[in-house]
């Protein structure tokens, strides 16, 4: 039996079921709201629960809340609850897909409040979260490129504010790449680009919440920017993906309170750290330590290098590279505490807390999907 | 801007091949049928980035063989807790309509390990070259190789069993 004889035969074999008419589409569509429903911890439930989020979350806060299931001793940097969290930073803003809702959620108790929905003329095109756990930015782009902000605030008592912000922003024509806050709330950059990549791009900074555009970084140089990130309230953090001479490639720092003078990016940034294989990743908040999800064989590692000597630090393993390969989730550091030594992880559907170096498998209160550009899923 | 006609010809054109797909894998036309539209669904969920791919069926495969896999795990682990059970209950009776190993392709491939089965099902029923089972299936081209050449050996052995299905 040669190929071509199993070729035929397999041929033969699958015509009747190559043959056979997709079901009916409601189906389909029945099963993907309900899968939707069952990974955005659906509101219903949430709507039900405002009132004890808000009472939960607040005691939560205030390192007050016992709940079954979990233990933690009193040098943990986890909240007690049903769901390792991170005491600085329990809450989370995640939407499931592009046009469902989003929500903010306490990861401790998986108590979620639902945020807003842009229905399917629209998408999330991007969130950014301060470190200090209280604002999270939206932002919404329509079918008509339209694109508005929103900041969703938390207050001390644990309830969630919504407020649209930056009116006088128009995005017309351009997507957004990349989007950050300052550690302060104070300070949005965006990093824009034409639709259709004719034209030019431009990093932008605007001052929050007013909108007022403070000043902008025209990037005309070919390639990519894809990460941003303030390790230090001024400095901002960008991981260049160079195209052209690669002259740019890696990881460059931008000083924002220098004025651009018309200056382009490449021109104003200056070379960062040397962290090859850096794909992915971020700054600690404290902006001590780079976290740089890789693949390395055959699994998926987290690397920590010293930012400021761009040394290796440790290196942990979250994952297989094949689990990765195969999913739709995310693969990467979901949170990092100021100075890095505790981490939640995610590759696939495996999931982990990290302390000190310790790495015990865990169940989160979600499961995160990998953001698609320009299409926002999480923010911690 | 991705719109739910677009999904709806995209399901309706590939939705055969990813059954066919799947049937081959699990061996069971009705399994097949749940995993295959479990997947779509997820597509659909994804639908308004997943349509910039220029091959979104091959998302769809990825996702439905993944699913067909850990099926297969599953009832592994099923089979085992029934086996241990087998002096309580009776055996079940074979329903050929629905169970698409009463062929000799079908149940020649069913014998095969799923690691086996997997790439040789892509390979000669998904049409997809070496380099591109193992960029699907996250393996080195050598692997896939090996795999794809102890599987077509034992799928040799067994159809012989079924003379008529040896050409």
């Amino acid at each position: 039996m040669n190929d071509v004889d199993l070729r035929e035969q397999f041929h033969d074999w699958s015509a009747p079921l190559r043959a056979v008419a997709a079901p009916d589409f409601a189906g389909i569509r029945r099963r993907a709201t309900r899968r939707t429903v069952r990974l955005a911890v659906m509101a219903g439930g949430a709507v039900a629960a405002v009132a004890i989020a808000a009472s939960v979350a607040g005691s939560v806060l205030a390192g007050t809340a016992v709940r079954p299931g979990r233990v933690a001793d009193a040098a943990s940097p986890w909240t007690l609850g049903r769901y390792p969290a991170p005491r600085q930073a329990p809450y989370v803003f995640i939407n499931s897909s592009a046009s469902g809702p989003a929500i903010i959620g306490n990861a401790a108790t998986r108590i979620a409040r639902r945020l807003v929905t842009v229905g399917t003329r629209g998408i999330f095109a991007a969130v950014a979260a301060t470190s200090n756990d209280r604002l999270f930015v939206l932002a919404q782009q329509s079918t008509g490129d339209r694109t508005t902000f929103a900041a969703a605030r938390i207050t001390p008592s644990g309830s969630v504010v919504l407020r649209r912000i930056l009116p006088g922003i128009s995005l017309s024509g351009s997507q957004i790449y990349g989007m950050t806050v300052n550690p302060a709330g104070t300070r949005l950059v965006l990093n824009t680009w034409p639709d259709g990549r004719a034209g030019s791009g431009a990093l932008l900074v605007y001052d929050l919440p007013g909108g007022t555009l403070l000043d902008s970084w025209p990037e005309n140089h070919t390639g990519t920017v894809n990460f941003q990130y303030w390790p230090t309230a001024n400095q901002l953090a960008l991981y260049w993906q160079d195209s052209g001479s690669q002259a740019y490639s890696g990881l460059r720092i931008l000083n924002t309170a220098e004025h651009s003078d018309g200056s382009s990016l490449a021109a104003a940034t200056r070379p960062g750290p040397d962290l090859r294989g850096y794909h992915s990743g971020e700054f600690t908040a404290d902006g001590s330590v780079a976290l740089a999800a890789v693949q390395s064989g055959r699994a998926e590692v987290v690397r920590e290098f010293s930012a400021r000597s761009g040394k290796l630090l440790r290196t942990i393993p979250i994952g297989t590279a094949q689990a990765q390969q195969d999913s739709p989730d995310f693969c990467g550091v979901l949170w990092a505490s100021p100075d890095g030594h505790d981490l939640l992880t995610q590759c696939g559907s495996s999931q982990q807390e990290v302390v000190n170096g310790k790495i015990t498998d865990v169940k989160l209160a979600w499961t995160f999907l990998a953001p698609e550009a320009p299409i926002a899923t999480f923010g911690w | 801007m991705a719109s739910s006609d677009d999904f709806k010809e995209f399901y309706r054109v590939s939705y055969g091949r990813t059954l066919a797909t799947v049937a081959a894998l699990v061996g069971n036309r009705h399994e097949a049928e749940d995993i295959a539209q479990e997947a779509y669904a997820r597509a659909l969920a994804r639908w308004s980035w997943l349509h910039r791919f220029d091959l979104p069926d091959a998302w769809v495969r990825k996702v439905a063989v993944r699913l067909a896999v850990d099926s297969s795990r599953r009832r592994r682990a099923r089979l085992a807790a029934t086996l241990r059970l087998a002096a309580v209950r009776q055996p079940q009776a074979p329903q050929p309509d629905d169970d698409l190993r009463y062929t000799p392709l079908g149940a020649a491939l069913l014998e095969l390990p799923m690691r086996e089965r997997q790439v040789v099902v892509l390979h000669y029923l998904a049409d997809l070259p070496v380099d591109a089972i193992a960029r699907e299936c996250g393996l080195p081209a050598g692997t896939v190789k090996t795999r794809l050449a102890a599987g077509r050996r034992h799928l040799a052995e067994r159809l012989a069993q079924y003379p008529e299905a040896v050409s």
